[in-house]
């Protein structure tokens, strides 16, 4: 274990003492009983796992992430058994379980390939002014942020190609682009394993509209969400209604069901006009693609 | 209806997955759209031209070419149509 591992735990709960005694300690005590014990260079260490060292404070703390997944674990079993299944696959319907969703394809969840830059640019001569591009250039900038703060994806922006002339620029894996569809949607994109040609982001005139009941950020931020492979998060059994329905097959469940998640339409007084990545987006987006890539202490050979 | 696809949607290497599903059963494509419901359903959809190409606007914001409604229709619709696994 790294020294700053160590001197984390300990500050933590030197930070707050009272923090030790809310928490759950059966776990705790069960295995500072239970494991081995080892001296090093004056220090002693737990033996966690068969070959991971903790001190003290590290297994306090290694203890409470095992009672939580755990619990997690216990959780999704009795969803299962109750007939609330995390998956709906192709010819299989497995009802009432609902939340941020992946795709399927062969039975496996949809994703970018790790260590793939999702390159873009902003089509600068398709947009009517160049207001409208620097506004969409402008809000693609913070939406690509949110996701990567939010899951393991890379955006970059190659605003080299922007003032390409053609629609299909050598260099970027999508274009974000101007096209009047005469309202039809607000922005549109396309998933991962949509055929390589419709690998676009189309922006509506409808976008600038000083009407524009959404956040523009968010629209983007939902758009991304479909770039990432995630659907949308209104077309489960339990939403509304008069939420837009959908076919549901070859998707996945990644967290329970979220009426203010990104990927949720404003629909029976529910979804959020700001489409904001909520906790449980992360935490659905996570288990796609791992933590955000700033969360890692890279080593290398 | 079969004209939509000569505008490009399915054609050439970038096909969907539900166009190479088309094409190894052309027989469930040509079922599904001799059926008056499904011509009728497809016809109700909104579309928009990209590039030349025909799409159809599903759930709001998605793109889908023929043969993704299609299938989707189909296997909606007309599971019995589907072909075995």
């Amino acid at each position: 274990m790294p020294e700053t591992d160590k001197s984390l735990a300990r500050a933590l709960l030197e930070s707050s003492p009272a923090l030790k005694e809310r928490m759950e300690t059966n776990l705790y005590e069960h295995l500072r009983n239970r494991l081995r014990k080892v001296q090093i260079d004056g220090e002693s260490y737990y033996i966690a796992e068969g070959d991971t060292l903790l001190d003290e404070d590290q297994l306090f703390f290694y203890a409470q992430q095992r009672q939580a997944y755990e619990k997690q674990l216990r959780a999704d079993k009795a969803a299962t058994d109750a007939g609330l299944g995390l998956m709906r696959l192709m010819g299989v319907t497995v009802t009432g379980e609902r939340g941020l969703m992946g795709q399927l394809q062969g039975g496996k969840i949809v994703r970018w390939a790790p260590g793939v830059a999702l390159s873009y640019c902003v089509l600068k001569s398709t947009f009517p002014s160049n207001e409208q591009y620097v506004k969409v250039g402008a809000a693609m900038s913070e939406a690509t942020k949110a996701w990567e703060a939010a899951c393991g994806v890379a955006f970059e922006y190659k605003a080299d190609l922007d003032d390409s002339e053609t629609v299909r620029p050598e260099g970027v894996l999508f274009t974000v682009r101007f096209l009047d569809t005469g309202g039809t949607f607000l922005a549109a994109a396309f998933f991962p394993n949509d055929p390589p040609d419709r690998r676009r982001v189309l922006i509506d005139p409808s976008y600038f509209s000083p009407d524009l009941k959404f956040d523009p950020v968010g629209i983007l931020r939902h758009e991304l969400g479909h770039v990432l492979g995630f659907r949308h998060e209104h077309i489960r059994s339990g939403a509304p209604p008069n939420c837009p329905d959908e076919d549901t097959t070859d998707t996945i469940d990644l967290t329970q069901y979220d009426p203010k998640s990104v990927m949720h339409y404003f629909c029976g007084d529910l979804g959020s006009k700001t489409l904001e990545i909520t906790d449980m987006d992360k935490a659905g987006a996570q288990k796609v693609y791992g933590l955000p890539l700033n969360s890692f202490q890279l080593v290398g050979p | 209806m079969y004209n939509r696809e000569v505008n490009g949607a399915g054609q050439g290497s970038n096909l969907s997955a539900e166009s190479l599903l088309s094409q190894r059963h052309p027989n469930v494509k040509d079922a599904v759209c001799s059926l008056p419901e499904y011509q009728q359903w497809v016809q109700s959809l909104p579309e928009v031209v990209v590039d030349d190409v025909t799409y159809y606007v599903r759930g709001g914001d998605m793109l889908k070419d023929f043969d993704q409604v299609l299938w989707e229709w189909t296997r909606k619709n007309r599971p019995d149509l589907l072909p075995p696994e």
